[in-house]
């Protein structure tokens, strides 16, 4: 790729916003109501990647970990925030989704730098952190609102097992799994499409970027080993610690049921 | 088993203010109320599903609080207003409870079905794609299967028609002689509570009075309390 002129990069951006001008133009003519978003969203995101690509730019030269540690904190507790927001009726879920992400990021950024697959750079670490922490977030996002709903439906199933002597681990069992694999399936189903549907994001960018096909298949390869442990540690630790936070210790269920 | 002094509150409402009731085994107790009277409040407090706010509830002398809610709850069946199976068959309905005891064994479940007047042929059947009369019959199985002390029935006839209402009467009372157990049974239908228990109470603005012997108690209350 040719070297990169900031000038003249703005100018070819302004002009592919002319897609943006059809997108607003079919909005208009099908009566889809939907212009104003699509304006606050499009600014949004112009404005955040903006931002964002500043503020790494600054971060990648100062090369500070302490720094790099500080911008993995700040996206985390975003994500945990995030998160907790899914949960609807669950008593504080704050803490349990920050603690689920992390836990889930961290055991695979640690194994992957552990196996020499991913530099310590911040260059490196910043942006893979970000898709462990990101895909990790949506992962205990879906979890829980399907572990909420499925709580609710099954109220009376589950208070039936109570009921048998089952304790509120084994009646909450079954849908505490169904809401993990829920959450899994996005990405087990983007893992499988790998490379026949699209190219994905990473080896996308590295072919740009000039490298090897076959190394960047191996990185993404090992990128989505880490987005699926990091997926399957953050829900089984989210669910298991809502689980909690739904049942008393006389394995009482204080969630309402659906009305 | 007493109940004695029992509140609860759900949200703003009292609903059960100060209730008291004595069983004794082998005895059936009707429970007749209208609508969010407080019914089945009563009846999840004695298996610990929630706990009462006040009062005490005894077993055999004992305060169900300082006991093991699992045990309790393997002592104390309970059958549900509306049938409430789990997906798979009628035998790993009926067995779920002993499983979780480590004492399932197909005997018991075959006495179960047959106490709950259901056919052995029905053991590997769909539990949920039996009619809502059988359903609630294997609902009553998995509680038989348990051999509790007490059952506690919700309205287990609410959703079924005349036929399947008088089988399940049939066959609690038939139980109730046969294995001395003690029943604490809510309905909201007078008719049935003089036709299936030994004494009859009323509970009403959180409170429970006992019906008197002799006085009909479709007299008392009517056809249907709602």
């Amino acid at each position: 790729m040719s070297e990169f002129d900031p000038v003249l990069g703005m100018w070819r951006l302004a002009l592919t916003s002319v897609l943006l001008v059809l997108v607003f133009a079919i909005s208009y003519l099908k009566r889809l109501g939907v212009e104003r978003e699509l304006a606050v969203a499009s600014l949004r995101g112009f404005s955040q990647l903006m931002l964002l690509s500043l503020l790494l730019a600054t971060i990648f030269s100062l090369d500070n970990y302490l720094i790099t540690i500080t911008v993995l904190v700040i996206m985390l507790t975003a994500g945990g925030y995030t998160s907790a927001k899914r949960a609807a009726g669950l008593p504080n879920p704050f803490p349990i989704t920050l603690a689920s992400i992390f836990t889930g990021a961290f055991v695979a950024l640690f194994v992957m730098i552990l196996t020499g697959m991913l530099p310590t750079e911040p260059v490196y670490l910043i942006p893979i952190g970000g898709m462990a922490i990101g895909n990790s977030m949506n992962n205990c996002s879906l979890a829980l609102e399907r572990l909420m709903s499925e709580i609710r439906s099954n109220h009376l199933r589950i208070e039936a097992a109570l009921s048998l002597g089952a304790d509120s681990n084994t009646a909450a069992a079954p849908y505490i799994n169904t809401s993990i694999r829920a959450a899994l399936i996005p990405t087990i189903d983007h893992m499988k499409n790998l490379g026949v549907i699209f190219i994905p994001g990473a080896m996308t960018g590295l072919l740009i970027a000039g490298a090897d096909p076959v190394w960047a298949a191996e990185w993404q390869i090992a990128i989505f080993f880490m987005i699926l442990s990091a997926g399957v540690i953050a829900t089984t630790m989210v669910t298991t610690l809502a689980r909690r936070q739904l049942f008393n210790s006389a394995h009482q269920l204080e969630v309402p049921p659906r009305q | 088993m007493d109940i004695q002094a029992v509140s609860k509150k759900l949200g703003e409402k009292r609903v059960l203010v100060s209730a008291d009731l004595s069983l004794d085994r082998g005895e059936i107790v009707a429970i007749v109320g209208a609508s969010g009277s407080g019914k089945s409040t009563l009846l999840r407090t004695v298996n610990r599903l929630i706990d009462a706010d006040g009062g005490t509830i005894t077993m055999g002398g004992k305060d169900i609080k300082g006991m093991d809610t699992m045990q309790l709850r393997r002592k104390v069946g309970m059958v549900f207003q509306i049938p409430v199976l789990f997906p798979g068959t009628v035998r790993e309905n009926v067995s779920y409870g002993l499983k979780l005891q480590g004492r399932s064994n197909l005997k018991k479940v075959k006495r179960a079905l047959k106490d709950a007047s259901l056919p052995i042929s029905y053991l590997d059947r769909d539990a949920e794609r039996l009619s809502v009369g059988e359903q609630q019959r294997v609902s009553i199985a998995r509680v038989l299967a348990m051999e509790p002390k007490i059952l506690l029935l919700d309205e287990p006839t609410a959703s079924l028609d005349p036929r399947a209402t008088r089988k399940v009467e049939q066959t609690i009372t038939r139980l109730k002689k046969e294995r001395g157990l003690c029943i604490l049974w809510v309905t909201h239908m007078p008719a049935q509570a003089s036709r299936v228990a030994d004494r009859v109470a009323m509970l009403k603005d959180g409170f429970i009075s006992m019906v008197p012997e002799g006085e009909s108690i479709e007299e008392r209350f009517g056809m249907e309390v709602r």
